[in-house]
């Protein structure tokens, strides 16, 4: 099978060209011959997935279409690292790998960013069936991200596609609900550690982290890793961590990730007194980033508003056996309460959190009996191979009872 | 889910929303709402009134011609478009007032129906020693039959 595989790859930070890399090399290992039709600007550094034959620079794949048994089109709503697939998608079939449902943001950027009004009103009127701005106006309002669900401007790609591959059961339904006859396909978030990552040295990984750190073997560390935006609530996290000082002095904070621009949250941590506690590590390339993650006892990755799509950082996380705290929200109802700590978003959420932080912070082997669980249940379900393979089967039409149509999942 | 795993979960499942509740105590031990929401509150209190009237160079002039010339053409722009923004800006301070009462009326709503809540967890602990002590007195009497 000759696939051609539209993703992001690093160094692009994102999660997304993580993943690419990560089911890029599940992919090979199952003898599939992958080219990587990638953008403009950058070249891929994936080692151990790509030869310079492997990789398609976006203007030539029309071409070459026609070479490719099947077209994966890994999508997100970001349309700097999107981009370029905008016209792929429209004009050759394929399967979307579709990461968030919120994809206004990204035709917006592709129509009205261009200086395109007329192409911009004709993707509204065919999604919605008007033909005016009242969209671009919500999206400029503090509740923007729910009017991105309410407005998730996915409708014409999902109808000009093959099909829809969505990390959890809320997104499969949403997609169902909007577009009878689509066919949509649950298939989890993969857990993989990027290439050069030596999972079997978790010991050494975490004593050499701390150790960068100046924290000690015994300390407490907490952490939240990812792209740092205030829909991750780090505000929150770092007021109920304040108050687990209280009880354990020789806790810290480790925030493993970019501030997004004009987000003060240095000037938040002084503020607050936290200054000694608290570690920046700013932007990471990928194998840097999943090794300090060894380095955690308890993560926190709290999402709210969210856009439909699974967060990929939980996944690996609980599959590295870290004791991880995440939102109750609908693209994680997959994730049972037990393998990973689920509090409730709103008002009831920070004194949720300080509460389990607390319990957590005080009994070690209630915290290790929720790392256990999550390690296992990404085992069981998340497996990059098993996933890889599950991709490939529905690209091949042999989804089996994994697929729906019609509203069906 | 092999079924160890699941016992697992659901154990470990159990005993965080022991975590949970008591979290859930807390807020309500604070003065029944939790902190996120009296601070809302606070905040939709102190927005909820949107004034018409922008002060421009008062109570002092700025210094200088063309400030002071500037100053009085807004004045002039402002009194000539009142007419016009204070009838839009009453109705969104119609509706602020109306969406504040609501909010504020739920409000005392769930602080009532969370009263109530902790009211009734306690009388069922009360009545579950009830019941293990009339079952204890029942199993002794019959024993010693």
């Amino acid at each position: 099978m000759k696939l051609a595989f539209f993703t992001p790859l690093p160094p692009l930070q994102s999660a997304i060209s993580d993943i690419g890399e990560g089911l890029g090399c599940a992919f090979a290992a199952l003898g599939i011959s992958v080219d990587y039709v990638v953008d403009d600007g950058y070249q891929p550094e994936s080692p151990a997935i790509l030869t310079p034959s492997s990789i398609v620079n976006h203007r030539d794949f029309p071409a070459r279409a026609d070479d490719y048994d099947a077209i994966l089109y890994s999508l997100g709503n970001h349309p700097h690292y999107h981009g370029y697939m905008y016209e792929p998608l429209l004009h050759h079939a394929g399967w979307i790998m579709l990461h968030d449902l919120a994809l206004y943001p990204y035709v917006a950027a592709m129509t009205l960013g261009r200086g395109d009004w007329r192409g911009y009103l004709d993707e509204v009127e065919y999604a919605y069936g008007f033909r005016d701005m009242r969209i671009a106006r919500l999206m400029k309002t503090p509740l923007a991200d729910q009017w991105a669900l309410a407005y998730p401007m996915f409708e014409r790609f999902v109808d000009v596609n093959r099909g829809v591959m969505v990390h959890n059961a809320y997104a499969a339904a949403e997609i169902a609900r909007r577009r009878k006859d689509a066919r949509v396909v649950r298939i989890p978030s993969p857990y993989f550690l990027p290439p050069g990552v030596e999972a079997d040295q978790a010991q050494v990984l975490r004593a050499d982290n701390r150790a960068a750190l100046g924290i000690g073997e015994r300390d407490l560390v907490v952490g939240s890793f990812g792209i740092l935006v205030p829909d991750k609530h780090i505000e929150t996290c770092l007021r109920a961590f304040k108050r687990v000082l209280e009880v354990r002095p020789d806790a810290h904070y480790i925030l493993g990730g970019s501030l997004i621009e004009g987000y003060d949250l240095p000037g938040f941590i002084q503020a607050e007194g936290l200054s000694d506690h608290v570690h920046l590590t700013g932007w990471m390339p990928p194998q840097r980033f999943a090794e300090m993650m060894f380095a955690l006892d308890i993560a926190i990755h709290l999402r709210y508003p969210h856009i439909g799509g699974t967060p990929y950082t939980p996944v690996r996380l609980m599959g590295l056996g870290v004791c991880t705290i995440v939102s109750d929200i609908e693209p994680l109802a997959e994730f049972p309460q037990g393998a990973c700590v689920k509090i409730p978003t709103g008002v009831y959420q920070e004194d949720a959190l300080t509460a389990v932080l607390a319990h957590l912070a005080q009994d070690s082997d209630f915290m290790a009996r929720i790392a256990g669980n999550g390690r296992r249940f990404i085992a069981a379900y998340h497996d990059v191979r098993t996933i890889a393979a599950q991709y490939l089967a529905v690209m091949i039409g042999e989804a089996g009872a994994g697929s729906c149509a019609g509203g069906g999942c | 889910m092999c079924d160890d795993l699941d016992g697992a979960i659901a154990g470990a499942a159990q005993e965080l929303e022991a975590v949970l509740q008591a979290g859930r105590d807390e807020s309500a031990r604070k003065g029944w709402l939790p902190q996120g929401h009296l601070e809302a509150l606070t905040r939709m209190e102190e927005t909820m009134w949107v004034d018409t009237h922008w002060d421009i160079a008062w109570p002092v002039w700025p210094r200088g011609l063309g400030a002071k010339v500037t100053a009085l053409a807004q004045k002039i722009v402002r009194g000539a478009i009142s007419w016009y923004v204070d009838r839009i800006i009453g109705d969104q301070n119609r509706h602020n007032f109306t969406t504040y009462r609501t909010v504020q009326i739920l409000s005392e709503e769930v602080r009532e129906l969370r009263a109530g809540q902790i009211r009734d967890r306690a009388r069922i602990e009360a009545l579950s020693d009830d019941v293990a002590n009339l079952k204890r007195r029942l199993f002794e009497a019959q024993e010693g039959r």
